[in-house]
């Protein structure tokens, strides 16, 4: 009796269960039919949280303008991880419930080829006074998806007090360290070299600056296998191996690197500009307060190719009002709106003329170095498959890093994992 | 005397429990069926919030993980390139990385557990302190314990300063494994520590007594009296902190990301399964993961279970 009971109860519990997950499964089908794009009404926009605390006086400035269209700022957590992961579930879930999304540059082909974001007008979004570097990260298969919002580049920070005239390639880099820094006993140069993305970043910046690359064709040919790129990558295995790079900055992200050259420990260091003001900052964390100046990254044979960093802003393709959300967007890129960017939140802008301007540049002493930067910056290679690429450049450089690895073993093993991560486009 | 003891209760003991077992067997019956009833909500949201996810990763698993289009059915594509396929190393690595920080990790918090349980044992003053003060590590978020000793452990950190060693602990593989299983030992020692001492506790005081006039040493007193009778807490402290350690992510992720060959079969999972949005894959990946915890504990309680039982007889009857 007892049995049939139970048995009874365990058909029904498993009955409902089947019942209640197959109304569950499909649940986003109803909102996937993409609005027309004439369509205006209050949108929400979806972007890392502001450290500054400026961005909603930017948006306020279009709220006040457009009361029938107001912008909600969704804020979502600080760590990129996480904003990604906030975006791919909405987007997976064809949710209409985030509009504009301000998303990093390595994420436009991952979006774009899944059919997330609404193509853009080129000529309005891609053209005029923008960063021709900074448009390119929002192109996917030739159509432009995401448009540039703030950028990043990275400079060689070094130190004026004992290297009066920054080295503008790497031979020139490496005899200041076998005289300087080893006179003062103290390191040469440093990067990020954890594996991480700041690997991914620093290893595709000396590739690129030996004139090498690693994917072409929005992801789709593998490009690495070349004697610049092995070149690049030897740059910096001599570096750990002569000893100019000092051992423990295999575990440097940027924070440890900053202090490393704030203590003094560092002659040279690549970092972005968010290290200028605080390395200039008086007290116990800066011994250079005024003795370190800033320069271009230096190359094989020239000045060499920063990274881009920054992010740029899409519109969903689940959207329902994309036409606000696009003029939105042109909003944030005037120049009144690029300024703020600069002057209140501290992030480089990505109109050209802003750099120009004197009185910035007077206030932001960084700014034309910044500007050569961003001219000659390049990318890291674009793919659907972003973190799949930068996980195979990381392990292998962060190998060659070590020693584990040779450097033509390095760059044949992240052939073959390129290789594979194209594949699956 | 003191073996008398036992002897003279029992009799009377199981007629009293003669007595109530046949009132209890009347009132079972009833009361076994409401509280049937009452636990079916609960197994069938279970059912629902629990089943359900587990039996959809694995459905998932047989699939493929396109860009963009539907997803096809693959069999057991996904399975093969993770075993011998072109993943088979990173798996491998993962899995022999896993086995490791099982083994180590469990056997110094068991030693380091034990000895602190022993210590919690004996009756001092500030007895209490120490017991609370003991849990600290354990309390201590696990996210916040990797960021700790992600600090301690930098190159020109304290742990580098204190013993005057110049190790680039995160930087090289067996380094960055060993400071995996510290973190991990200084965090659930206590935890087994508590587990062990309610074993300890159950202990009557009459069994040491009892030895210590028979002339037996401490030594000897350890291993006749108190690991045979502690055996079914520790086993179960064991059985808990193996699976546990099996499915370890969040200290590796934090300490190390994976690097350096720190990366556990859990870090795996997730990194298909969300950095490279291969629900397939991952799926797949954790599919095994849990054959083959489910292999161990299986294991473990097929060796180990049934003598559980028979050592405490045995050890009471002597």
């Amino acid at each position: 009796m007892r049995r049939r009971r139970m048995l009874t109860v365990s058909a029904l519990t498993v009955a409902a269960a089947l019942a209640l997950s197959s109304c569950g499964g499909d649940g986003g089908d109803g909102d996937g039919a993409a609005a027309p794009a004439e369509i205006r009404g209050p949108i929400t926009f979806a972007q890392g949280k502001d450290l500054s605390g400026e961005l909603q006086k930017i948006i306020d400035g279009w709220n006040t303008a457009h009361a029938n269209e107001k912008v909600k700022f969704l804020e979502l957590p600080e760590a990129a991880d996480e904003q990604r992961n906030s975006m791919v579930q909405n987007f997976q879930a064809k949710s209409d419930a985030y509009d504009v999304v301000a998303t990093d540059v390595q994420w436009t082909a991952e979006f774009a080829a899944r059919q997330w974001l609404e193509p853009l007008d080129e000529a309005t979004f891609g053209g005029g006074d923008l960063l021709p570097a900074a448009v390119k990260t929002g192109k996917y298969d030739g159509k432009l998806y995401a448009t540039p919002f703030n950028t990043n580049a990275a400079f060689l920070y070094y130190r004026k007090d004992l290297v009066p005239t920054p080295p503008a390639t790497w031979a020139e880099l490496t005899q200041a360290c076998d005289s300087v820094a080893k006179t003062n006993k103290m390191g040469c140069y440093a990067g990020q070299f954890a594996q991480y993305e700041g690997l991914t970043v620093n290893a595709s910046e000396v590739i690129n600056s030996a004139g090498g690359e690693l994917l072409k064709d929005s992801g789709k040919t593998v490009a690495v296998d070349t004697p610049e790129a092995r070149e690049g990558l030897q740059f910096l295995v001599d570096g750990f191996e002569k000893g100019y790079i000092p051992k423990e900055a295999i575990t440097f992200q940027e924070e440890e690197s900053r202090r490393a050259f704030q203590q003094g420990q560092l002659l040279f260091l690549r970092n972005w500009p968010y290290v200028f003001g605080l390395a200039n900052t008086k007290g116990p964390d800066s011994k250079i307060v005024g003795k370190f100046d800033i320069a271009p990254l230096p190359g094989k044979a020239g000045v060499g190719a920063s990274t881009l960093g920054g992010y740029n802003l899409a519109v969903s393709s689940f959207s329902k009002n994309k036409a606000t959300a696009k003029d939105f967007i042109k909003y944030m890129q005037s120049e009144e709106s690029q300024q703020k960017v600069l002057t209140e939140m501290g992030f480089p802008p990505v109109l050209q003329s802003i750099y120009d301007d004197t009185a910035l540049q007077g206030e932001f002493p960084y700014l034309k170095t910044l500007k050569e930067a961003l001219l000659s910056a390049q990318a890291r290679p674009a793919s659907p498959n972003y973190n799949e690429v930068s996980l195979a450049i990381q392990t292998n450089a962060y190998a060659a890093l070590q020693g584990q690895k040779s450097v033509d073993q390095a760059i044949k093993d992240m052939k073959a994992e390129l290789e594979r991560a194209a594949a699956r486009n | 005397m003191s073996s008398a003891t036992p002897t003279v209760d029992r009799p009377e003991r199981s007629r009293a429990a003669r007595g109530s077992g046949r009132r209890r067997r009347g009132a079972t019956r009833s009361e076994g069926r409401l509280a049937f009833w009452l636990i079916v909500p609960t197994m069938a949201t279970l059912a629902v919030i629990v089943g359900y996810p587990i039996v959809q990763a694995i459905y998932r698993s047989f699939f493929s993980d396109p860009i963009a289009g539907d997803a096809e059915f693959v069999g057991f594509e996904n399975y093969t390139t993770a075993l011998w396929g072109f993943e088979r190393t990173e798996f491998w690595s993962a899995f022999w990385t896993t086995v490791f920080y099982t083994v180590s990790s469990v056997f110094l918090e068991v030693l380091i557990g034990f000895a602190m349980a022993l210590v919690m044992n004996r009756a001092f003053r500030g007895r209490g302190l120490v017991r609370t003060s003991v849990l600290v590590p354990w309390a201590i978020p696990t996210a916040v314990t990797a960021v700790l000793w992600e600090w301690m452990l930098q190159p020109r950190g304290i742990v580098n300063a204190i013993t005057g060693a110049d190790i680039v602990w995160t930087g090289s593989e067996w380094w960055a494994k060993w400071a995996i299983v510290i973190a991990d030992t200084w965090k659930t020692a206590p935890f087994i520590a508590l587990l062990i001492l309610a074993g300890l506790q159950i202990i009557p005081t009459e069994l040491y007594e009892a030895a210590k006039v028979d002339g037996a040493d401490a030594w000897r007193r350890f291993t006749t009296i108190t690991l045979p009778l502690v055996k079914p807490a520790l086993l179960v402290a064991v059985l808990f902190r193996i699976l546990d350690v099996l499915r370890i992510y969040d200290l590796p992720a934090i300490l190390t990301q994976g690097a350096n060959d720190t990366a556990p079969l859990s870090l795996l999972v997730v990194r298909a399964a969300i950095s490279n949005l291969q629900p397939g894959y991952g799926s797949a990946l954790s599919t095994l993961t849990f054959l083959f915890i489910f292999l161990v504990a299986f294991l473990f309680v097929k060796l180990l279970g049934t003598n559980v039982v028979a050592t405490q007889q045995r050890g009471v009857k002597n």
